[in-house]
């Protein structure tokens, strides 16, 4: 604290009483009110803290309601609602049942064609039936009245010959017109799987990226509200802080109000001394202890000065701190919606229109698939309806088969009752045997081939039934409409409360900082306190050349009597401080602890320090 | 209904700062600037003290001597919020009918604390 000590000039005893007389004077104008009339800043200050930490306790409530919204049930259960017709989307959209149509409408193809050939062979019986009936007709002719009989047979042979050209020509045009139809429901079938791809590129590549958006969206509002909730709590300890800082003014007035008073004693006990102080050469006695005391008293007051002036700026600096902390948190949060705000922005669409987009094209993709399913169900009734008819007509040749059979039972009969010269026409009776024998071979074959074309046929039915069940796509439309109008009320919802929150969010951060960058007081007051101990400290290095201190022989009984004048602790600390002594609050050991509850409440609820080193319940 | 809290203390300030942590917590506040305006609005139902000690025209002592004799408020919590830590002064305090002492500065949720504690 000896700073005027080697520089300041040699000054005789009444230059200093005048001299230190008029700073004492002018201190005491000066310094008062210096920081009472602060007074109305800090309160406005302390204001401003109160509406900012109010506010931001609403921006909290704002991203929790935000959070809520979008990680509610509504949104979480159209989410899941969202998979769940997806997953029954995909049911639909199987290839595997439109690959198995294909490939058994490739094999009723096959059929189709082996069938034709089969049918041939119908041809070669015709003509064989038709040869044995001229022969029966001529071997009947040679044996006359004997032969009689053989001439209606050969009328029946000839007859069976027609009906299988009859019933095979049925065959072959049902074949064809079967064949027309395979081709037909190949063709819609391969339409029907080119929709089911595009509904599967819908479904993978629009819906399901943008549903994982969606709960993407949610995720990040839910870790969005938690970072709000974090950051509220540290503008909470700002505002603590500041509030412990907003205390430090009272401090300050009372540390100068007691220089004041410290200044007007002084000035007084120099009045009353003047004569002694005035008249003498080297000063001694009650002179010299006047002078040593002024000394030590403006030596004192000099710290406590620029103690009181340090600790307003630290408490003004610290508040201001503090307020841009909680500017910086508030506009954070701003920036991080602005962040996800921007993530929405920036793609081509949002997640919802994204959902909305592949739904409305899944949809298109539905409908005509289950249009197309509904054509190929009438295609496969065709294909069903056509090999029924073709069975009834193997049915038929089958008959026929019999019939050749009976009548070639009868030609041998009537041969062996003709005897000798009906021997040929026995011959005759077994060949039409035989070709019975091999008419009942192909029809079986027919009969084969076609109950083949009637499994696939089966199969094919049961897949087209599959594809056009409009009860089911129906059902997943209308659920997705409904699922897509609550997704969009959740949105919209929520793009307005984030909006909301974000603009709050700035105002709030942007009022902060302006009112921080608005304030400087401090620095005003700061610089008269620092004027005042200037001022006070040039008496002081007078008064320390009048009585230096190896002629100061009652100061350490002075500085005691001081010390005990002084009962606010801050102002003990820096007295211990300024004559050499180890303030208590520097040893971080405070023999009286700072709060104390008496009587009962000091054994209530256990541990008394748990609420802090400054309080006491008696 | 919530509890009513004087407040005395010659900063307003503190008196601000002590209104605002105790308003946030739902408290009624009623603020007085020294010992002679808290005597003057002790009325109705005050269910708690916080004053200052050393003030003009009536200091924080004084305030407590003068509303432990009035029969309404005999028992109800003061707390001295100072700036003085003494020994002595404290046992002043207490003598007078002082709950407890806090000294300043003190964080709100210390003040709250000790308003929970001595109001349950």
């Amino acid at each position: 604290m000896a700073r005027y000590e080697a520089s300041t000039p040699a000054i005789g005893n009444a230059e200093f009483f005048r001299k230190s007389r008029d700073i004492l004077i002018e201190m005491e104008r000066k310094l008062s009110g210096v920081v009472s009339s602060s007074e109305k800043d800090f309160l406005a200050l302390g204001e401003g803290l109160n509406a900012f930490h109010g506010q931001s306790l609403h921006l909290a409530d704002l991203a929790k309601n935000l959070a809520d919204l979008t990680s509610g049930e509504t949104m979480l259960s159209s989410l899941g609602r969202l998979s769940e017709e997806l997953e029954r989307m995909t049911g639909i959209c199987d290839l595997r049942r439109s690959e198995e149509s294909i490939a058994e409408l490739g094999k009723v193809n096959a059929i189709i064609d082996n069938l034709e050939g089969i049918i041939v062979e119908f041809g070669r019986i015709v003509k064989k039936l038709s040869m044995l009936g001229i022969s029966t007709r001529i071997e009947s002719a040679r044996l006359g009245s004997k032969g009689r009989g053989f001439s209606t047979l050969a009328d029946d042979v000839e007859k069976l010959a027609n009906n299988i050209v009859n019933y095979s020509g049925l065959i072959v045009q049902n074949a064809g017109a079967l064949k027309g139809y395979v081709d037909s429901a190949s063709k819609r079938t391969m339409g029907i799987i080119d929709t089911q791809k595009s509904c599967s590129i819908n479904i993978f590549e629009h819906l399901k990226s943008n549903i994982d958006s969606l709960a993407s969206m949610t995720e990040r509002s839910a870790a969005l509200s938690k970072g709000v909730t974090v950051k509220t709590n540290v503008i909470s300890e700002n505002i603590s802080q500041a509030v412990l800082s907003m205390q430090s003014h009272d401090i300050v007035r009372q540390q100068v109000e007691h220089v004041e008073q410290a200044v007007h004693d002084m000035r007084a006990i120099l009045e009353e001394n003047r004569e002694g102080i005035m008249d003498s050469g080297e000063l001694s006695g009650q002179a010299a202890e006047t002078v040593g005391w002024v000394g030590d008293v403006l030596q004192l007051q000099c710290s406590q000065l620029e103690h009181s002036k340090d600790r307003f700026v630290e408490a003004v600096e610290s508040l201001l701190g503090n307020l841009r902390g909680v500017a910086e948190s508030i506009l954070a949060i701003s920036g991080e919606i602005r962040e996800l705000m921007g993530q929405e922005a920036g793609q081509e669409q949002t997640a919802l229109a994204g959902v909305e987009r592949g739904i409305k094209a899944v949809n298109g993709s539905l409908r005509e698939f289950s249009r197309e399913g509904e054509e190929l169900g009438k295609l496969m009734a065709a294909v069903a309806e056509t090999i029924a008819a073709m069975s009834s007509f193997v049915a038929e040749i089958e008959e026929v088969g019999s019939e050749i059979e009976l009548i070639a039972i009868n030609a041998s009969i009537k041969a062996a009752h003709t005897g000798e010269e009906g021997a040929a026409l026995g011959v005759l009776a077994s060949a039409i045997q035989g070709l019975s024998v091999e008419a009942r071979k192909q029809t079986d074959e027919v009969s084969g081939i076609l109950n083949e074309i009637s499994s696939s046929s089966e199969v094919l039915q049961r897949n087209a039934a599959g594809y056009y069940d409009n009860t089911q796509v129906e059902e997943i439309l209308g659920s997705l409409d409904a699922i897509v109008s609550a997704v969009s009320d959740v949105d919209r919802e929520s793009q307005e409360r984030f909006a909301r929150l974000r603009e709050q969010s700035d105002r709030l951060g942007r009022s902060i900082q302006e009112l921080s960058e608005r304030v400087d007081f401090h620095t005003k007051v700061a610089k008269k306190l620092e004027e005042a101990r200037e001022s006070l400290d040039r008496s002081r290095g007078w008064a320390k050349q009048l009585v230096p201190l190896e002629k100061d022989h009652n100061r350490s009984e002075r500085l005691k009597k001081l010390y005990e004048r002084y009962t606010m602790e801050t102002e003990r600390d820096v007295h211990a401080a300024a004559f050499g002594a180890v303030p208590k609050a520097l040893t971080g050991k405070s023999n009286e602890s700072d709060v104390e509850l008496f009587d009962d409440f000091s054994s209530k609820g256990g541990d008394p320090d748990d609420l802090g080193d400054n309080v006491d319940l008696f | 209904m919530s509890k009513t809290i004087m407040t005395v203390d010659d900063s307003a300030s503190i008196r601000q700062m002590v209104g605002f942590t105790l308003k946030k917590e739902g408290y009624s506040v009623v603020e007085a600037v020294d010992g002679k305006d808290a005597l003057s609005k002790l009325k109705g139902p005050i269910h708690m003290v916080i004053t200052d000690l050393n003030m003009p025209n009536m200091d924080g002592i004084e305030l407590i001597r003068n509303i432990r004799a009035q029969a309404a408020y005999k028992f109800i919590p003061i707390i001295m919020l100072t700036t003085e830590s003494q020994a002595g002064k404290k046992q002043e305090g207490k003598t007078a009918g002082a709950t407890g002492w806090i000294v300043k500065p003190f964080k709100p949720e210390q003040l709250i604390a000790v308003v929970q504690k001595v109001l349950r």
